[in-house]
Order: C-alpha cells, then structure tokens, then sequence
C-alpha cells in the first residue's frame, strides 16, 4: 500500500482530465522532434504531421523535458532560419 | 549557428584528414555550448556537458547515413545529443531509488489530502476521490499501477522502462491507456473533465 499526498492526487487528476488520443510512440516524436523544433523556435505553422508531434509532447512528460531541453540548446548556439 | 548547410556537414564529416577533423571539432564546439545550456539546473547538474559531447559525437557519426535533412544538419546532431544528456541525467538522478518503494499493490491518499466536508464544495470532492480510488483499485492493473505511482513520485517513463526491463515506448502506453481508462471511468460515473479539474485546481 502506497500513500499519495495532495500534490500527487492533484497531478494524477491533471493526468486523467487532460487526456486525449495520440497516435505515435515516443520514439516516432523522437525522429520528428529536431523538425518539430525548428518549426516551433521559426514560429511556422505546424503541418498536420506536426500536429501529432505536439499531441505527442502535450501527453508525454518525459518527451516534452527532452524538448524543452532541446529548444533550450538551440537557443543557446543561436538558432536562426 | 554556422552557416554550412546540411548537405556539408555530411560531406566534411565523411571525408578524410584535415576536412574531417575541422568539422568535428566546430560540430562540437556547437554542440558543447547546447548541451552546457542544458544540462545546467536539471537533474541536480549530475553530468558533465564534456563527457556527453563526446558520446554524442560518436553517435552521430555512427548515424549520420540515417540523416534524412528534415531539419538541419546541427539541430538534428543536437536532438541527439540533448537524449543522450537527459537520458544520462535521469539514470544518475534515480540510481539510487528502488522500485521497491516504487511499486504497491495499491494506493491510498493521505489524510491531509482528503477534503473536509464542512466546507461547501468538499462534499463533491470528496465523491471524486472516492470514484478516483475505485477507479485505481479496478480498472486499473497492476502494472499500470506501478507504472502512474512511480510518475506521480517524478520518476521518468524512460527510467521505469530501465528498471523494470521493459521500454519506453511500451510504458508510455501502459500509462496512457491507465489514463484513458481513468478518464473514461469518471466520464461514465457522470464527471466532466472540467468540473473534477476545477475541483483540484
Ligand atoms: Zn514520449
């Protein structure tokens, strides 16, 4: 028997209301997330295939800390278009 | 950012001698000070940008015929760097947790968190904990009550993948159908999305 303070229940209830359907695996948001980011960092509109990615990082909290650590980096060495 | 385009990069990286040498070098010099950015202030600053830049190195020459140039050259050499750094991370953050303290047959909720029912919403909530609670205890398996305990208590999905033997793509699925069972649960029980998260706001 395990015990779930305040802040996890809150966490577990954000989990279950924002669920919503998603197609991919971690590893397909992987090989699109250098062009997700691009996308993201150029302010472009994403195509549909884009979309998945997003729903994808919406969902996923262990693909969306490897993305904000990726935007991260790649503000650092100055991207630009 | 250099200016090179992709399709350089991959030549220079592929060539002999001098040419290949200067391209590793300023590939790593790029992705060094990402990676600097990035492993500041996560996971504790366990690892060093150093030794990942040069397993990342590694890895991407290894995989550079697998570049498809869907995005530049040194972003894509970025995405794999900034894996191998998180991954790292992670593993050194939660080395020394057992999945013991992990892993439970079932959950509760600590006093504290239950709601007190002489407070005026307090009575809807606390019928929510108690679908919550049923919910957990039947519809969920034991798995996949492991598997939501362990990331309620931070612990990355690609970090129980390791532990347990399994892999990240087969846990992140075991945790999203827990979620979608939970939801569809509540949603049969008559709660909307909105009205719980308010609830708990
Ligand atoms: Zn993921």
């Amino acid at each position: 028997m395990t015990t779930l303070n305040k802040e996890q229940i809150q966490t577990l209830v954000g989990l279950i209301v924002t669920t919503e359907s998603d197609q991919i695996t971690c590893d397909d948001c992987f090989g699109q997330i250098g062009e997700f980011a691009e996308h993201a960092l150029n302010g472009r509109e994403l195509s549909d295939g884009m979309k998945i990615i997003q729903q994808h990082l919406q969902q996923c909290p262990c693909c969306k800390g490897e993305y904000e650590a990726l935007i991260e980096a790649l503000r650092e060495v100055e991207f630009q278009a | 950012m250099s200016t090179v385009n992709h399709d350089q990069w991959v030549e220079r990286l592929k060539s002999d001698g001098n040419i290949r040498d200067e391209a590793i070098q300023e590939l790593r010099d790029i992705l060094l000070r990402g990676l600097t950015a990035t492993c500041r202030n996560r996971y504790g600053n366990k690892v060093s940008p150093e030794d990942v830049v040069q397993d990342a190195l590694l890895k991407v020459l290894d995989k550079i015929d697998t570049f498809e140039g869907r995005s530049k050259f040194t972003t894509w050499a970025m995405t794999i760097a900034v894996r191998i750094a998180i991954s790292e991370m992670r593993r050194k953050h939660f080395q020394d947790i057992s999945m013991n303290d992990m892993l439970s047959d079932s959950m509760r909720f600590e006093p504290e968190a239950a709601p007190d029912p002489t407070f005026g919403q307090d009575e809807h909530k606390a019928g929510v904990m108690a679908k919550l609670r049923e919910l957990i205890e039947i519809s969920l398996t034991d798995k996949q009550r492991d598997a939501v305990h362990s990331l309620l208590n931070g612990m990355p999905v690609e970090v129980f993948a390791e532990k347990t033997g399994s892999n990240r793509n087969a846990v992140y699925k075991l945790v999203h159908d827990a979620r979608v069972k939970l939801k569809q649960g509540f949603e049969q029980a008559g709660y909307e999305a909105e009205d719980i998260n308010t609830l708990f706001a």
